[in-house]
């Protein structure tokens, strides 16, 4: 039986490159899936696809509240500093929002799991993507913003969507990850909730890491610093920010090292996912 | 096309209850026997062969919890197999239950392209079916309205729609056919029907007695995860109701 014919489909645990293969054949479903979490968060609201420009300039302006007017850091360092924090919380709602829906995707996709036989690896995907477009819109906005405030990004923003590769391969492989395990134990959202918390207060997002107003035990062991930049998610903000607010290139050491650590995180993610093809409609 | 169920053969491990996190560290410390309750393991079915051939329409009975619908689930790929192996020649069809799968947020008409992608077609061969399968599901202008707004029955209508028309050439069917209003029923039945002359394979899992009977070619009776009679309808049937009876009156 070791050739079988053409069109016989047998039912057995497969390698990741047949894993692979079977989601590659999927991308309409990856598609439909993507819209259509789009739309069911918009249909009904008034204002529609507005929000995707209103949402991010909200959140931005919500930003500018709290540090620029409460904080008081409005006067000196001012629209610099708020354009540094902007572009960290755009990136970093990108990556939380990806992981935290990651996290369900398997478990609150029952009814379909039970019913059909798909290969499930198009859930993970689809919520990074449909998390993708709004990060693309908030790109935008910041974009425009920078225009605006007089900052003209200049050539080095064409890094910009490689680095937002990086970044989605990250949270992609992560989210295989988080969906896998949150599929089994239920109690995995309450723990990356809280990690994803502490991440965001380890990430450069309300303080500089480098520069003359680094947050300060940083600028003084460089040990530290090291240890601090291993954090992949410091490296793609410090090259996000590079290159759109500092109008330079980003950091090439980071950026192959956030690549490779992405790349890995995607594969290993990937592989430990479709180990759980079968499994998924016993256990959820 | 030729549809085959070549030799079917596996245990499937089921439904562990129960299991979190605290367990799984417990388990894992060195020199500690995991007490069986925690194992929880369940044999749903065990050793279960079974082949069919195009052109048959196979009934499974058994009483609640024997192991039908996880015979088809497994028979689908949905639950892969613990043990032996599942060969379907050809695109498997299943109907499990009503319209579980749909997304309430969406139109009827969005479902079945996100449904009829999932179950593996591509996006051009669910434009050339579109209308017909809007049109045999009865929804009228209910089919461009959000599933939310759906009864029961129009998602069950919706869900049968779909799994005719993705063209299977092995059709499961998992107790869709009794329920819905009799003029669906009856529509229903002359597709099952449409299938056995195209020589395609239908498996249903039922408690209806009579329709199986009337449109099955071979019935299997499962208990406990393992075939315990096969062969022609009536006598099965006849046999299991017996059976059913028997136990019901020693009870």
């Amino acid at each position: 039986m070791s050739v079988a014919p053409q069109s016989v489909r047998i039912i057995e645990g497969d390698s990741p490159f047949a894993h692979l293969q079977r989601l590659l054949g999927r991308r309409d479903t990856v598609r439909y899936l993507v819209t259509s979490q789009l739309k069911a968060g918009q249909r009904d609201k008034v204002l529609g696809h507005l929000w995707n420009l209103l949402d991010p300039l909200l959140y931005m302006l919500v930003y500018f509240f709290v540090f620029g007017v409460l904080f008081g850091q409005g006067r000196g360092r001012s629209v610099d500093f708020m354009l540094y924090i902007i572009s960290g919380v755009l990136t970093w709602r990108f990556f939380d929002a990806s992981i935290n829906q990651c996290v369900m995707c398997v478990r609150s996709n029952r009814g379909l799991i039970q019913e059909i036989n798909f290969p499930k690896s198009v859930f993970p995907v689809a919520v990074c993507l449909a998390r993708l477009y709004d990060f693309c819109w908030g790109l935008v906005v910041l974009l425009l913003v920078l225009l605006v405030t007089g900052h003209f990004p200049g050539i080095n923003v064409l890094w910009l969507p490689f680095l937002v590769a990086i970044l989605v391969a990250f949270a992609m492989g992560l989210g295989f990850l988080a969906a896998y395990v949150g599929a089994f134990f239920a109690d995995t959202q309450n723990v990356m909730t809280v990690a994803l918390r502490l991440w965001f207060y380890t990430s450069p997002i309300f303080y500089h890491v480098s520069g003359p107003n680094a947050l300060e035990p940083l600028t003084k062991h460089p040990n530290i610093k090291a240890i601090y930049m291993s954090n992949p998610m410091a490296c793609i903000m410090e090259g996000v920010r590079d290159v759109t607010l500092n109008s330079r290139p980003p950091d090439l050491e980071y950026t192959v090292y956030a690549a490779s650590v992405a790349l890995a995180t995607l594969i290993v993610g990937f592989c430990v996912f479709t180990r759980g093809e079968g499994k998924f409609a016993k256990y959820v | 096309m030729l549809a085959e169920n070549l030799g079917v053969r596996y245990l499937v491990r089921y439904h562990r209850n129960e299991v979190t996190l605290r367990e799984t560290f417990v388990r894992m410390l060195p020199g500690r026997r995991t007490p069986a309750k925690w194992r929880g393991e369940f044999w749903s079915l065990t050793g279960v062969n079974l082949v069919a051939y195009p052109g048959e329409i196979v009934g499974i009975v058994g009483e609640n919890g024997a192991g039908k619908t996880t015979l088809l689930k497994a028979l689908a790929g949905i639950c892969g197999a613990d043990t032996g192996r599942v060969v379907v020649r050809g695109r498997v069809g299943c109907l499990m239950s009503f319209g579980v799968g749909f997304r309430p947020n969406l139109s009827g008409r969005e479902n079945v392209y996100l449904n009829g992608t999932l179950l593996g077609l591509t996006k051009r061969e669910i434009d050339q079916r579109i209308e017909e399968i809007g049109a045999f599901s009865e929804l009228g202008d209910f089919f461009e309205a959000q599933v939310r707004t759906y009864s029961a029955g129009m998602k069950g209508r919706l869900g049968f729609s779909i799994a005719i028309h993705i063209q299977p050439d092995v059709l499961l069917l998992d107790e869709v056919l009794t329920v819905g209003d009799a003029s669906f029923r009856a529509k229903a039945g002359t597709i099952v029907e449409r299938f056995r002359t195209e020589d395609k394979t239908v498996i249903i899992a039922s408690h209806n007695m009579p329709m199986l009977r009337q449109r099955c070619t071979r019935c299997v009776w499962l208990e406990r995860g393992t075939v315990r009679m096969e062969g022609d309808p009536r006598e099965v049937t006849e046999a299991y109701a017996e059976y059913a009876r028997g136990d019901g009156a020693e009870e």
